[in-house]
């Protein structure tokens, strides 16, 4: 059986090295390479390869974005320069990584292992997720959230997004231009967004502090936060406590 | 603690200057509005007086030495009143005392004395008040230019230490992914291998080789730049464009070295590494009136929506020009819709 596989590393030379220790695998089939997040997602969903090498850092969406983005769900080996703490949540979870510079042994080995799962047909959907979540501690504050559109990828700055609603085992993320669902949860946003600018307000919001125009009474108890497009968003007590510190009412 | 009135001869003739002329006015008045004979006058005058300038100079110690860490205006108050009453106490009398050795016949004189115990104490209030406070604005200055010169020296150790940091920072994705191109050109391509190891190497011999806070030429931060871009270049191919563009006087001018490859460093991080798109990297020199005018642009892309880092490199090198040079405003950044511009000036010695 063969095994169809594709690249996705923005250096050519690291690119080359990879085909070349390919060479003596015949059962694997290079389907393409690719340069940047983008496409290498693409490429991933529409091409569905068994095996994908994956760098993280890249133009577009890092090797980590597309993670969360995938439908289908490949058997990855990742292929970093430096990165301590993916590389901790790697091997915690049984996804494969190289660590250039690397070795034809170490490439041989890895590639072995991955091989071997394709035949078993084990699925990489649990490493995956768990890769994911071990991840999440580790990340810096979120500048950016990568999410689907349709068949379509938007990058979305932070900066640009009027409010989250929390939406089932979903966050609705409320931009000027439209709506878009990411698997994440409120917890975990609240946590990795700069607390100075993104506040819950309440159990199903967090808003962007500088998109809320004014706060009104809504009744003896609880306010509302009108937003610059004119949205009403309930405030409860608790959320209305974090506003005030946030913004000195 | 040195006392501020024996630091130097000055200043204690300073001191002693000022005393003299208490006392003359004070022998003065006494002459003059109590008819007193000028002998004793003196007399008066000279024992009150330098009994003053004696105890006063011990005043000195308790304005240095006085550490409050509870409610220091009200225990520095306490601490004025019960000296300054027992400094009078023991001035006055001693004073009186030592007169009494001298006392002769003297009508008007004994007279003044009679009277004279609460000016005496008014104008040792008024001593003690004066001396006090100039001892109080000499402590201040004191602590302040210490404050200063600490200040200074605690700069002094941060740039260095920033430099031994920068040099031991070779940023390690740099390194290992240099090392992994070299490691796929051994196989496609040895003789370029080759010449990227050397490039590498000069690189990091570089960086390593220089000293905090000297001065280097123009010129040779220019090639340690170069050889960085072309290493990048290995990596990225024609993605990386570079241009430089700086006129023949520039490159003996002076400059701080390892200046400019943290500013080449964030262009190749938020130009190359973001981008799908050529990024060109342009440096223009030029010098004019004993300033060198360094340019470094970069093109990105707009799109890319990265974190445009924490612009720590750049305020790094911002701090670094003016502890060198005591001048503000040496770097400026204009950043445009998708260019990014980095301007130096590098005051030069006429």
């Amino acid at each position: 059986m063969e095994i169809r596989a594709i690249i996705i590393e923005d250096e050519k030379p690291a690119t080359e090295l990879l085909l070349h220790y390919l060479k003596t695998f015949s059962n694997i089939i290079i389907c393409g390479t690719f340069s940047d997040g983008f496409s290498g997602l693409k490429a991933i969903n529409e091409l569905k390869p068994q095996l994908v090498f994956l760098d993280i850092q890249m133009p577009k969406l890092t090797g980590i974005e597309i993670l969360e983005l995938l439908d289908h769900k490949p058997a990855i080996i990742f292929t970093t320069a430096y990165d301590q703490y993916a590389v901790k949540a790697f091997e915690a979870n049984a996804i494969d990584y190289l660590l250039k510079p690397f070795s034809s042994d170490r490439f041989t080995t890895a590639v072995n292992k991955a091989v071997e799962k394709i035949y078993q047909n084990q699925n990489s959907q649990q490493a995956i997720s768990s890769v994911i979540t071990a991840l999440e501690p580790h990340q810096t504050k979120m500048e950016r959230i990568a999410v689907r559109a349709g068949s379509k990828i938007q990058v979305i700055p932070v900066e640009d997004i009027l409010y989250f609603e929390a939406d089932g085992d979903y966050v609705k993320m409320h931009t000027k231009s439209g709506n878009y669902l990411k698997e994440k949860t409120m917890k975990y946003l609240e946590n990795h967004l700069d607390s100075s600018k993104f506040i819950r307000i309440h159990r199903t919001y967090i808003a962007n502090v500088d998109t809320i125009q004014r706060v009104e009474y809504y009744d003896k108890e609880n306010h509302v936060a009108v937003l610059s497009n004119n949205e009403k968003l309930k405030i409860s007590s608790s959320g209305y406590k974090l506003l005030k510190s946030a913004i000195n009412l | 603690m040195n006392h501020p009135f024996f630091k130097s001869l000055q200043h204690f003739l300073i001191y002693s200057g000022a005393w003299i002329i208490v006392t003359v006015i004070h022998a003065a008045v006494l002459l003059f509005f109590y008819n007193i004979s000028i002998s004793y006058s003196i007399i008066d005058g000279l024992i009150f007086n330098t009994l003053f300038a004696l105890f006063g100079l011990s005043l000195w110690y308790i304005v240095a030495h006085s550490r409050y860490n509870k409610s220091p205006m009200l225990n520095g108050f306490i601490t004025h009143i019960t000296s300054a009453a027992f400094l009078l106490l023991i001035w006055i009398s001693l004073g009186d005392f030592i007169l009494s050795l001298f006392s002769g016949n003297n009508t008007n004189y004994d007279k003044f004395l009679s009277t004279a115990l609460p000016w005496r104490i008014i104008s040792g209030i008024f001593y003690y008040s004066i001396l006090i406070l100039i001892y109080y604005i000499i402590n201040y200055y004191n602590a302040l230019q210490e404050r200063s010169i600490r200040e200074a020296r605690l700069n002094e150790i941060i740039r260095t230490t920033e430099l031994d940091l920068l040099k031991s920072q070779i940023n390690p994705h740099f390194l290992f992914n240099s090392l992994n191109s070299i490691s796929s050109l051994t196989i496609t391509n040895p003789a370029k291998a080759q010449e990227m190891i050397i490039k590498l190497s000069d690189f990091l011999r570089y960086t390593i080789s220089q000293d905090s806070g000297s001065l280097v030429s123009l010129k040779e931060e220019i090639e340690n730049a170069k050889r960085y871009l072309e290493i990048e270049q290995i990596r990225f191919g024609n993605k990386l464009q570079h241009i430089f563009n700086i006129s023949d006087k520039c490159f003996q001018k002076l400059v701080p070295a390892m200046i400019l490859q943290p500013l080449y460093e964030n262009a190749v991080k938020h130009g190359v590494y973001e981008s799908t798109e050529e990024i060109l990297i342009k440096t223009k020199c030029t010098s004019e009136k004993n300033v060198l005018k360094i340019e470094i642009t970069n093109n990105f892309d707009p799109e890319a929506k990265s974190r445009q880092g924490t612009g720590l490199g750049i305020k790094n090198i911002s701090e670094r020009l003016k502890l060198m040079f005591q001048q503000n405003n040496l770097l400026n950044i204009n950043k445009e819709h998708n260019l990014f511009a980095v301007e130096l000036q590098i005051p030069q010695k006429s």
